[in-house]
């Protein structure tokens, strides 16, 4: 059995928390490098999500958490994973998390797990998760990988909430379940199918590049 | 980190396996009576939905209910009342057996007097991906149907999984599970959708035993209607045996 000599790394001064470079790694995933409309990554569970509030709300707090944990976990053992099995131990983490959001959701808000069914555990096959650990976490330490998880997790999870936003107000005239544009309002069939969410996706892309400036490479 | 050897590798993977495999035991089971008591309530949520509308109750109303409301118990195919509790009796595992061998629980909803007010049977059945079960509230005719909550596991979203919505619940109200001449007789839904909502029920207004389909979801509905044919078969004995000491 070889012993295996994990490097450490050499003490730098210590970085503050939320030095600008750590802010970056949380507040970036949210606009210019945004998981869903930048990437385009994640779309799958967007269009099926997001036709109500709610469940889209529990659906991006999970993804963050999880994201967020896995980046953390596949961090802290980044040196001691033998990379040629890298993605099975990635996959194992992330799927024990998975599973566990999938318990917890079952036990404390059943109606909005049955509302989500297999997109919980479907998270796992979610580009951007399997993405920040491999592209990020595996090459980073746990604080910053935290930090980008959170974010990349909240990017896509406030892409999720806008589109449901419009989803649901013009689909069923309702907000979080709450009629806002009362009984004689005719709910826009489209908005709740998922081509609705492919229409409000492509608009909020179209939107943020008209914004922030987007040249085809 | 130097090329770790087989052994490194074998070691680190049974190691994480274990590790992952011991926490998920823990969490699986402290959760436990929490997700059943979800399902328990959900069941109580299914029973008397099928005859007035529970969404905004709480859950502890429900119970109390459920609890003064509902009396239960089993039956055979026969129709001979078995000695066991109905929390025992899964309808889930039921359905896979033999029509012959299968306990039926009846819940019974009564009313002030104690009366018998509503007969509430459970089906069950396969859809296109997963189970789908109904409650069917039956009026004391043993003829006409009250309501039904109809609910699925995994058909598709915004198509088969359109059966658990109460639009789609309220095309059975009224209908009839008996012919002329007072046999047994299922609903089918059909192929295709006319509308939806009230166009639907307008549609079929005239059709005791036919209510509208789901459009893109042919096979769910064909689910639908096993699940109601075997169930009203199984009933048969217990529904006619209610008539005649009417």
């Amino acid at each position: 059995m070889s012993t295996e000599s994990i490097e450490q790394p050499i003490k730098h001064k210590s970085e503050p928390l939320f030095s600008k470079k750590n802010r970056k790694l949380l507040s970036n995933p949210l606009d210019a490098d945004n998981p869903v409309t930048v990437q385009i990554l994640g779309i799958c569970s967007a269009l099926a999500v997001t036709v109500q509030m709610k469940p889209a709300l529990f659906m991006a707090v999970g993804v963050t958490i999880i994201v967020g944990l896995s980046s953390f976990i596949i961090s802290l053992m980044r040196n001691l994973i033998p990379n040629r099995v890298r993605i099975i131990a990635q996959l194992m983490v992330a799927a024990t998390l998975v599973v566990i959001i999938d318990q917890v959701f079952k036990a404390y808000a059943y109606d909005i797990s049955k509302q989500l069914s297999v997109y919980i555990s479907l998270i796992l096959t979610n580009c951007i998760l399997l993405g920040r650990i491999e592209a990020f976490a595996m090459g980073n330490k746990p604080w910053p990988s935290l930090l980008d998880g959170i974010g990349n997790g909240a990017g896509y999870g406030a892409i999720l909430m806008i589109t449901a936003v419009f989803r649901e107000l013009l689909g069923s005239g309702s907000l979080f379940g709450y009629k806002l544009l009362g009984d004689s309002y005719v709910g826009n069939g489209v908005m709740i199918l998922p081509a609705g969410a492919c229409f409000v996706i492509g608009l909020v892309v179209w939107m943020q590049r008209a914004r922030n400036g987007y040249r085809e490479e | 980190m130097p090329k770790p050897t087989n052994s490194y590798i074998l070691i680190f993977m049974i190691t994480l396996s274990v590790f992952s495999a011991v926490i998920l035991a823990f969490v699986s089971e402290s959760l436990k009576p929490a997700q059943i008591a979800n399902i328990e309530l959900e069941k109580k949520k299914s029973i008397l939905g099928t005859f007035l509308d529970v969404s905004t109750m709480s859950k502890e109303e429900i119970n109390k209910l459920y609890d003064s409301k509902v009396k239960t118990k089993v039956v055979s195919v026969d129709s001979k009342e078995l000695d066991m509790s109905e929390a025992t009796v899964k309808v889930s595992d039921e359905y896979r057996k033999d029509l012959k061998e299968r306990h039926l629980p009846v819940y019974e909803i009564l009313n002030d007097k104690g009366e018998v007010e509503y007969t509430v049977l459970p089906f069950y059945g396969h859809g296109l991906y997963d189970d789908i079960w109904a409650y069917v509230a039956i009026e004391p005719d043993m003829k006409t149907i009250k309501g039904v909550v109809l609910d699925n596991k995994g058909e598709t979203p915004g198509l088969g999984a359109r059966m658990s919505e109460k639009q789609i619940a309220d095309r059975y109200k009224g209908k009839s599970i008996r012919d002329d001449k007072g046999n047994i007789i299922t609903i089918t839904m059909q192929k295709g959708e006319k509308g939806g909502g009230e166009v639907s029920i307008k549609a079929f207004e005239n059709e005791p035993h036919k209510v509208d389909g789901l459009s893109g979801a042919t096979n769910t509905g064909k689910g639908i209607n096993v699940m109601f044919e075997t169930y009203l078969q199984a009933y048969t004995a217990y529904l006619n045996s209610k008539l005649t000491t009417k």
